[in-house]
């Protein structure tokens, strides 16, 4: 694309003009805004309607459609690193968290690293860096197999950022062994506005006309908790960001104390 | 087998040639893993560490101390803190009565409590108080220690804030070696002025042989 205010072209990692600094959007959401990826998603959109019209579930996939106009973006984690998140700006925390966040090592060299880099390099070539990960979720739980704790994201802190994907990419792109030669396919990514085309186009198939509202998070997240559809965020997040905690009963005296801490800080709603 | 291990995130991660799994802390099975999810699994662990040439028994025992030391300093930092839920303040220090008959988490706790003097908003007689009343002698004791060492906490602090950076090759280094500082117990065991010794040390050095 070309820069709005001055012309200069615009490469698909840069969230600002070189030559003018107009901003000119998130690049998760300008890769989704492309024509090819509407179109192509529109395509598989009809399909789905059509199918379902087909097999008499019509009713079911409105529903499911309107449902997902409140869905929310949510990242699992410990009841550990929850509490470390919400209190960052608790003085005591601050001052012992200080030089231990330095021993804070990565994933490297490892063969689950490599399949990361490669996903996020056809992904978010140049920007994999500023790119954060979360699940779309109808009832706040997200893909617990993560962490216990559901970190609900605000939908002001992500709706203008957030782009919604197929399912896990790094699964998505060793299935169809994507690579530089063969880059990835128009019509699996979607803005954040138009996330409940992209779920119904996935998941219209496993709806009949059965099919009850109580089911939908579960078909949403996927039975096993891992085919979901995934959240990319550009950019950081902050205890700012959340709106709610929910968390399935912690094992663990410690852990129960934590999240009667967190609910200082953050609503939490505990599973039974 | 090599071995990532969280206690924060409470999850050891096993890894067996191409074959990965993992084990949750406090409990004994095993669940297979694609390489795909370890990423998920622990990548934003602020305590991962790797262990190599371990076997599964020993990495689970890992975990549970590593799993220990986290909850540990989470509690005394609840314990501690003023602006808690005071059942939560109790609660935290009878659970640390449990958790502290590690020696490493004790050793973990106290290193920790010696990186930087208490702020303000910190109750430690109100948490020595509790600590007393609840039977939990080994939290009592560091919080006994942490008190009397108050001021050289402050004043070790204060140097090591006043090393310059290029003294260790940069900000990120200087970090680095705080946080093994920390880890290893310099800031708990340094006797007054000893920081400040080190502090000479670095400096001659570097004036020895100039920036790397």
């Amino acid at each position: 694309m070309d820069c709005p205010r001055c012309s200069t072209q615009i490469r698909g990692n840069e969230r600002n003009c070189p030559s003018c600094g107009n901003d000119v959007g998130y690049p998760n959401v300008r890769a989704a805004k492309e024509y090819e990826e509407k179109v192509a998603l529109s395509k598989r959109y009809e399909n789905a309607l059509q199918n379902a019209s087909g097999r008499g579930c019509l009713n079911a996939i409105t529903e499911f459609l309107d449902a997902l106009t409140s869905s929310v973006g949510v990242i699992c984690r410990s009841s550990s690193k929850v509490k470390e998140l919400v209190s960052s700006a608790n003085e005591l925390y601050a001052s012992f968290y200080l030089l231990v966040g330095a021993g804070a090592r990565r994933l490297e060299g490892a063969k689950m690293d490599l399949q990361r880099r490669i996903a996020d390099s056809i992904m978010f070539p140049y920007y994999e860096e500023q790119i954060r990960f979360a699940t779309l979720s109808l009832n706040g739980v997200g893909a617990t197999a993560y962490g216990d704790c559901s970190i609900v994201l605000r939908e002001v802190a992500i709706s203008e950022r957030a782009t919604v994907f197929e399912e896990n990419s790094v699964l998505f792109c060793e299935r169809r062994g994507l690579g530089v030669a063969k880059p990835l396919p128009p019509g699996y990514r979607a803005t954040w506005e138009d996330r409940g085309i992209l779920a119904t186009a996935k998941l219209e198939s496993r709806l009949v006309p059965a099919t009850s509202a109580a089911e939908f998070p579960t078909i949403l997240v996927g039975a096993t908790g891992q085919d979901f559809v995934e959240v990319h965020i550009y950019g950081a997040l902050d205890r700012g960001s959340i709106q709610r905690i929910v968390a399935r009963k912690p094992k663990s005296e410690a852990d129960r104390i934590l999240l009667e801490e967190i609910k200082r800080y953050k609503p939490v709603e505990v599973l039974q | 087998m090599r071995a990532l291990i969280s206690g924060q995130a409470g999850i050891a991660v096993l890894i067996d040639g191409e074959a990965c799994s993992s084990i949750e802390v406090h409990s004994s099975g095993c669940v297979p893993r694609a390489a795909r999810d370890v990423a998920h699994l622990l990548g934003d662990a602020s305590d991962l560490f790797e262990l190599e040439g371990i076997s599964k028994d020993d990495a689970a025992r890992e975990l549970e101390a590593a799993w220990a030391k986290d909850r540990s300093i989470h509690l005394a930092l609840i314990a501690l803190d003023r602006e808690a839920a005071s059942e939560n303040r109790r609660s935290a220090v009878e659970c640390l009565s449990d958790l502290l008959k590690d020696s490493s988490a004790t050793d973990f706790v106290r290193n920790r409590l010696y990186a930087a003097a208490l702020p303000q908003c910190a109750d430690l007689p109100g948490a020595l108080h509790l600590a007393g009343s609840s039977g939990s002698t080994r939290f009592a004791g560091i919080l006994e220690e942490v008190q009397a060492d108050q001021e050289l906490i402050r004043l070790n602090r204060l140097v090591w804030d006043a090393l310059r950076t290029d003294l260790f090759g940069g900000n990120v280094e200087k970090e680095r070696f705080g946080f093994a500082a920390v880890e290893s117990g310099i800031f708990a065991t340094w006797p007054e002025g000893s920081m400040k010794t080190l502090s000479q040390i670095l400096i001659g050095s570097r004036e020895t042989t100039g920036p790397s």
